[in-house]
């Protein structure tokens, strides 16, 4: 394994969004701080201890917190942000827009992968809204009292579940 | 129909769910920037003796050239940040000789790096000889002072009488009383404090570019403290700030810090607050005790009511404290119509953190002991929670109240109705199938909105020169701009934070224009060398809908009628023969038409078309200043510039083996007047009850003896998560406002405001307690009320 000192920069390599990028990143840098040197609005960083869930990305798949995860450790990983999404997330983007789901937004990068996430692995059936609050009670906002996420993530997964049934 | 209550998608909310939206740290104002951390006092109390370099690793040092240490005597150019109360306490932008509480800023360590700078920061070892802590509200009356300057920790103490022309012929009066602590909690935007300063030797001048959201009274108090004047001090604020409930208030000292450091260094510093800073260091919503007193008659009537509150402002008086103990002053009577009022008021420093604005600032307080001890009178008179409110809330506006307010229009009782409606008052059945407990509650409030900045005037020394100084307005500025391709540019003094001040303020323009929201441009960064703005701008306080939207509105009212004036010249008629309508400039006369924003662009090409009277191309400004607000006369203030009417209800269960709290349903019905957008009205209400609920469940601020706050990361501050959240149902009536261009009131702060007392009735009710308990209602406290262990806390 390579090791890295606390104040050397090494390169790590990542599929960020879906384009291949070289960052140079600290062995103490989190993934977080690595993908806003390149992409600073893709992810927010609300507490930087990983209770907020502003900074949610996928890394190879599953989402994770960013911000607990070193930069290091993605070596040649997949990881996508809610800049990364691609049309697939469209309709879950309209159904937050048309619920009004945020207002100062600050957590929506979060939100948005997780609910995607949450989303993609429902396979046709429309969950209850406790399930729903389960799945985003990772995230913290403090503007809208959720009411307004659950119900955009409740329609698209009636949406998505009337078009696959 | 206009655009004015209708619902738009906003504006803000493509580039954030894109993952596109930049926020004050996702930019770089100005490269070369050095990175500040503070480092802070551990203790609460102690004299500082020196500042130990401690060991930084080498090869940070070696690398980093710009590694600086700035202390209080590197910056013995500033000054401390002025108050109202006194002049011999100040609150130093770092501490000098002596440190009051945990997070004191003792110096600023800068490096290339935020991570290297914390690294020193963390190196450094403070020498303090720690001295005795007072952490609590009542050690603070009766114990010594904290700062050896002072006699006493009590720092304001001044009584108010109003008696009513005639006294309540009523002998067979009953006095019920409420006294409850209310504790400290915290507004915990996600986005956290980020600030850039620059400092240029050649002009003497600062620029800074913070996410700040006001109120923009306090530039004038950074620049004093950066010993320039406000000229010199260019503030940028950043388009969209992440949250902010009041506490991003509470940066300014830290604004002027780092502009100072930068100084210091002759390079850019940027500062980003911690979670933990911002948890422990820097505000909090006041812990303040108020007890309450009616005299009632038999009849359930409300003849007389005392105030008594005492506020914890922590370890200084940060200006603009004591505004909290002051913000409801004219309207403390509530909705209650009742003449005979005594205010007792005291501010007590304390080893915490310096208190500021929080969502609903100062009012949380208030209406859990206000309105506890209405629902004490109920059960002593036996009268039903709900009938008492209706024989003591106002019934005809408008309504002066004897503080000073005069509530400007309302149906309080269709309100209460609506809310007994919707919980189900009436019908409920306190039966449970187990051995839980359930019980209903309600609570009811006035909102204000746009405060009157003469409450300083009442927390002055009456005898004192700044008590003389009139002080009255809760007024906006706003600004319009056609550009010569014709696209119109609205500019606010009200930074967003959330609110959907764009999508909102193009609207009220489009229906003054004629035009689709669509075509009008919202800015909402504000950069104080450029535009217009007044002491009173700002994001909070529930100024947007009142005075902000009013000034919008007025601004666009001017640029429509100069574009009536050139589409009458290009079209042969006079201006009050044109309509403007889906984007045309109509002649009601001949049916002619023209695009009305090519015209504004246009002027731009050829100021012949400019009617003899005006002056130029369309850029208009517009003031909203309501006349109803003075500087207050004999204690008596108009607190703000409306008044909304609130009512909220909820149904709970308590699991009296456990303490488990689970509410069932909640209920807020609320009179705001005209709604300008409804689905932002709706997350108004929602998020504002997330935020009271929070305080009201567990979210506290709390310090042991020493004077070491508890919360100190999110994992001990729990803040309040989806499934944590009760069914809500949102109503609304509408009265206007007589005072505001739309009748809009303020909404932003009411649930945030009332959920704890709302609580407090519900849990009380539950448990057959004879006095509400006091939050935060968690389940350790919520067990111990069920098994009779002290009714209050």
């Amino acid at each position: 394994m390579k090791r890295v000192g606390p104040h050397e920069a090494s390169p790590v390599h990542l599929v960020l969004d879906g384009t291949p990028v070289v960052l140079e990143a600290s062995s103490r840098q989190s993934l977080a701080e690595a993908i806003r040197s390149v992409k600073p609005t893709a992810v927010h960083l609300g507490c930087e201890e990983g209770a907020c869930g502003s900074c949610t990305v996928m890394v190879d798949g599953p989402t994770v917190r960013s911000c607990t995860v070193l930069a290091v450790q993605c070596e040649s990983a997949a990881v996508t942000t809610a800049a990364g999404l691609g049309d697939r997330a469209e309709d879950l983007r309209l159904a937050l827009m048309e619920h009004f789901a945020f207002q100062c937004g600050f957590c929506a990068s979060g939100f948005v992968v997780v609910a995607a996430e949450f989303l993609g692995g429902l396979e046709g059936e429309i969950p209850d809204e406790a399930a729903i609050r389960e799945a985003i009670a990772g995230c913290v906002c403090r503007c809208t009292g959720y009411a307004s996420i659950v119900a955009a993530i409740r329609t698209v997964a009636a949406e998505r579940a009337g078009e696959t049934g | 129909m206009g655009w004015v209550g209708r619902s738009p998608t906003r504006s803000e909310d493509r580039a954030l769910v894109d993952g596109l939206a930049r926020f004050a740290g996702d930019v770089e104002p100005i490269g070369g920037a050095l990175h500040a951390a503070i480092v802070r006092s551990p203790v609460a109390r102690g004299r500082l003796v020196a500042l130990h370099p401690g060991g930084v690793e080498s090869d940070t040092r070696g690398k980093d050239r710009g590694a600086a240490l700035v202390t209080a005597a590197d910056i013995d150019f500033t000054r401390p940040v002025p108050n109202i109360l006194t002049d011999r306490v100040s609150m130093p932008l770092l501490a000098i000789d002596r440190v009051s509480y945990v997070g004191e800023p003792l110096a600023v360590a800068l490096a290339d790096t935020r991570d290297a700078a914390m690294d020193l920061a963390c190196s450094i070892e403070p020498e303090i000889e720690t001295g005795p802590a007072c952490a609590g509200l009542d050690f603070a009356v009766l114990g010594p002072p904290i700062h050896d300057v002072l006699d006493s920790n009590v720092v304001h103490e001044r009584t108010f009488r109003y008696t009513p022309d005639a006294a309540p012929g009523d002998a067979d009066q009953l006095s019920i009383a409420h006294d409850a602590v209310m504790p400290r909690s915290t507004a915990l935007p996600l986005e956290r404090v980020d600030i850039t300063a620059d400092f240029d030797p050649g002009s003497g001048r600062y620029t800074v570019w913070a996410n700040y959201g006001g109120p923009m009274a306090l530039h004038a108090v950074m620049a004093s403290c950066l010993g320039v004047a406000p000229a010199d001090l260019r503030l940028h604020i950043s388009e969209r700030i992440g949250g902010n409930f009041g506490i991003k208030q509470a940066m300014y000292p830290m604004i002027a810090l780092v502009a100072a450091a930068a100084r210091v260094v002759g390079r850019p510093v940027r500062w980003r607050e911690t979670r933990a800073e911002s948890l422990t260091a820097a505000s909090a919503a006041s812990e303040r005790r108020t007890i309450v007193t009616g005299g009632f008659g038999r009849d359930g009537k409300l003849h007389s009511l005392a105030v008594e509150q005492t506020e914890n402002l922590g370890a200084y008086v940060r200006t603009p404290e004591p505004a909290g103990l002051y913000r409801m002053h004219g309207a403390i009577t509530g909705p209650y119509d009742v003449q005979d009022l005594v205010v007792a008021n005291r501010a007590v420093l304390t080893n915490q953190v310096p208190s500021g604005l929080n969502r609903g600032f100062g009012a949380p307080q208030l209406f859990l002991s206000l309105e506890s001890m209405i629902d004490r009178a109920a059960r002593e008179l036996e009268l039903d929670r709900a009938e008492i409110r209706r024989r003591n809330v106002v019934g005809a506006f408008p309504h002066r109240c004897p503080g000073g307010a005069e509530l400007d229009s309302g149906d309080y009782v269709a309100v209460i109705d609506r809310a007994c409606e919707l919980i189900g008052w009436s019908s409920f059945d306190r039966a449970t199938s187990g051995t839980r407990r359930r019980g209903i509650g309600l609570a009811c409030s006035v909102e204000t909105s746009g405060n009157n900045l003469g409450y300083m005037n009442l927390a002055a020394d009456p005898d004192s020169p700044a008590a003389r100084v009139p002080r009255s307005g809760a007024g906006a500025v706003a600004a319009i701009a056609i550009d010569p391709v014709g696209s119109v540019t609205v500019h606010l003094d009200a930074p967003d934070c959330g609110q959907g001040y764009r999508t909102i303020a193009a609207q009220v323009a489009a229906d003054e224009l004629g035009v689709d929201p669509e075509a009008i441009r919202v800015e909402t960064a504000l950069d104080t060398a450029s535009d217009g703005w007044l002491l009173t701008s700002g994001n909070y306080a529930n100024r947007f809908s009142t005075a902000v939207a009013s000034a919008v509105a007025e601004a666009s009212r001017k640029a429509a009628e100069k574009l009536r004036h050139v589409a009458a010249a290009r079209l042969g008629t006079t201006p009050d023969l044109i309509d403007l309508v889906e984007g045309q400039a109509i002649d009601r006369t001949s049916g002619a038409s023209t695009p009305v924003l090519r015209l504004g662009g246009q002027l731009h090409w050829d100021l012949a078309q400019r009617p003899t009277a005006l002056d130029g191309p369309i850029r208009e400004s517009a003031y909203y200043a309501p006349g109803h607000l003075r500087s207050p006369e004999a204690g008596a203030l108009q607190t703000s510039f409306t008044y909304s009417f609130q009512c909220d209800a909820a149904i709970v269960q308590v699991d009296p083996a456990t303490g488990e709290l689970a509410i069932e349903s909640y209920v807020s019905v609320h009179d705001a007047g005209t709604v300008l957008h409804p689905a932002s009205f709706v997350g108004q209400v929602h998020g504002g009850l997330a935020h009271g609920l929070g305080a009201a469940l567990g979210e506290e601020i709390a310090y042991d003896e020493d004077g070491r706050p508890s919360a100190t990361s999110l994992h001990s501050y729990a803040p309040l998560r989806a499934t944590r959240m009760p069914p809500v149902v949102v109503d609304h009536l509408e009265s206007p406002s007589p005072h505001t261009v739309h009748g809009a009131k303020g909404i932003g702060d009411g649930c945030a405001v009332l959920a704890p007392a709302v609580l407090a009735s519900a849990i009380g009710d539950a448990l057959e307690l004879a006095r509400n308990p006091t939050p935060p209602f968690t389940p350790a406290r919520v067990w111990e009320l069920a098994v009779g262990l002290g009714s209050d806390r």
